[in-house]
């Protein structure tokens, strides 16, 4: 048995999902972007561990930590527009793949993209000061709202965290997952877990 | 590691549109608010676009002010209440909806007597200049909410519906005089 659902299915039924443009980003072409996507979440957390290397353990100044592309660019550290567009690409990431996402996946999902709504709107703020030359509340720098409540400086490394785990649950979730919904003909076609259900003899293989 | 947001960006828009945009902002919820015995609860939309605009003025008064009448740790506190009436409007028959709808009269009557205490503070004589600017803000800040919460009130009868238009009347006035006072004294506005 062979089971390949055409792409426009996936628009129809009670699991109708946003599929882009293409009309496959979200079946199809679901595991590939979630690949990039994961590609770049990976790198920006590089930068982070290799920033922690160079403040925690090579006892650089933090000014003069900046990763490993700060180092070469510098302004990529400093820039707040370099923050707030991360955090942008995440957001739409986010919100646009989740359309993939089904059952618990979604809700780990969800609750990753909900905290990166917070996060971004943070970032905004930080823009708008830095842009302004106007801070939060009579600050004497860029402050963000939490920063308030808890001024660490590890603040947005502990949002990319709250961020990051629940994205990487669902990933696993989903992955697991996809083996069942296979199997169930109202949930929408997607490439993630083509392997298990290949194995499963699901998907003609080739 | 470390995010170095005490960097500029090397240039700056200056806030000067920032205080034309706030401006804007608390004059179309003062006009709300003042309407509203004449035409009633908002609709749906004008709902969600009032608590944007109310968001979006609470932000910018807490960037352009010195500091509210209070500890720094308010102002979390004032952009949680101002933000949780947009995702009422936008998601509404939600538990969170429903329970803030419960909550937004008292929501407004706090609101309401943080206007009035600070207003009446900033009247009979602050100590000083800053003090003054703070009080303001913080009553401008107060009727904000205020107004952003009242528009997700309903009105169960015809008198609680007059008394909510009279309670917008007071809060838009509040607005209106806290503009002014804010751009004689140079405050955040």
């Amino acid at each position: 048995m062979t089971t390949t659902r055409p792409a426009a299915q996936a628009t129809a039924g009670p699991h109708a999902r946003w599929t882009g443009p293409s009309g496959r980003l979200n079946t199809t072409w679901h595991r590939r972007a979630l690949l990039v996507f994961a590609v770049v979440v990976i790198a920006h957390w590089g930068e982070h561990l290799a920033q922690a290397v160079q403040i925690y353990v090579m006892g650089w100044p933090v000014p003069e930590a900046g990763g490993l592309l700060g180092l070469a660019v510098p302004w990529l550290v400093t820039s707040e527009w370099m923050h707030y567009g991360y955090a942008l690409v995440m957001l739409i990431g986010l919100v646009t793949l989740r359309h993939g996402f089904t059952g618990r996946a979604r809700r780990w999902w969800n609750a990753s993209m909900w905290t990166q709504v917070w996060h971004h709107f943070e970032h905004l703020l930080l823009l708008l000061q830095a842009s302004t030359g106007a801070y939060l509340a009579g600050a004497v720098k860029p402050t963000s709202i939490v920063q308030l409540l808890v001024p660490r400086v590890e603040l947005h490394l502990f949002y990319n965290t709250l961020v990051t785990l629940p994205m990487v649950v669902a990933m696993v979730l989903h992955h697991r997952r996809t083996a069942r919904d296979a199997q169930d003909v109202t949930v929408p076609a997607c490439s993630c877990g083509t392997s298990v259900r290949r194995r499963a003899g699901l998907v003609a293989a080739g | 590691m470390h995010h170095h947001h005490d960097t500029s960006l090397g240039w700056s828009l200056g806030a000067g549109w920032l205080h034309v945009l706030l401006v804007a902002a608390v004059l179309v919820l003062a006009a709300s608010a003042l309407a509203r015995p004449f035409l009633g609860s908002p609709g749906r939309r004008s709902r969600a676009a009032l608590t944007v605009v109310a968001a979006g003025a609470v932000v910018a008064l807490l960037v352009l002010s010195d500091g509210v009448d209070g500890p720094r740790q308010l102002v979390a506190l004032a952009v949680l209440v101002a933000v949780l009436p947009v995702l009422v409007a936008a998601r509404q028959g939600t538990a969170l909806a429903r329970g803030a709808r419960r909550a937004a009269p008292w929501v407004v009557a706090a609101a309401s007597t943080v206007t009035v205490v600070e207003v009446a503070r900033a009247r009979l004589g602050a100590p000083g200049p800053v003090l003054e600017a703070r009080l303001v803000d913080s009553a401008l800040l107060a009727a904000v909410v205020g107004l952003s919460w009242l528009s997700l009130c309903r009105a169960p009868s015809w008198r609680v519906g007059r008394s909510r238009g009279v309670l917008a009347w007071a809060l838009g006035c509040a607005v209106l005089i806290g503009t002014a006072t804010a751009t004689v004294t140079g405050t955040a506005i």
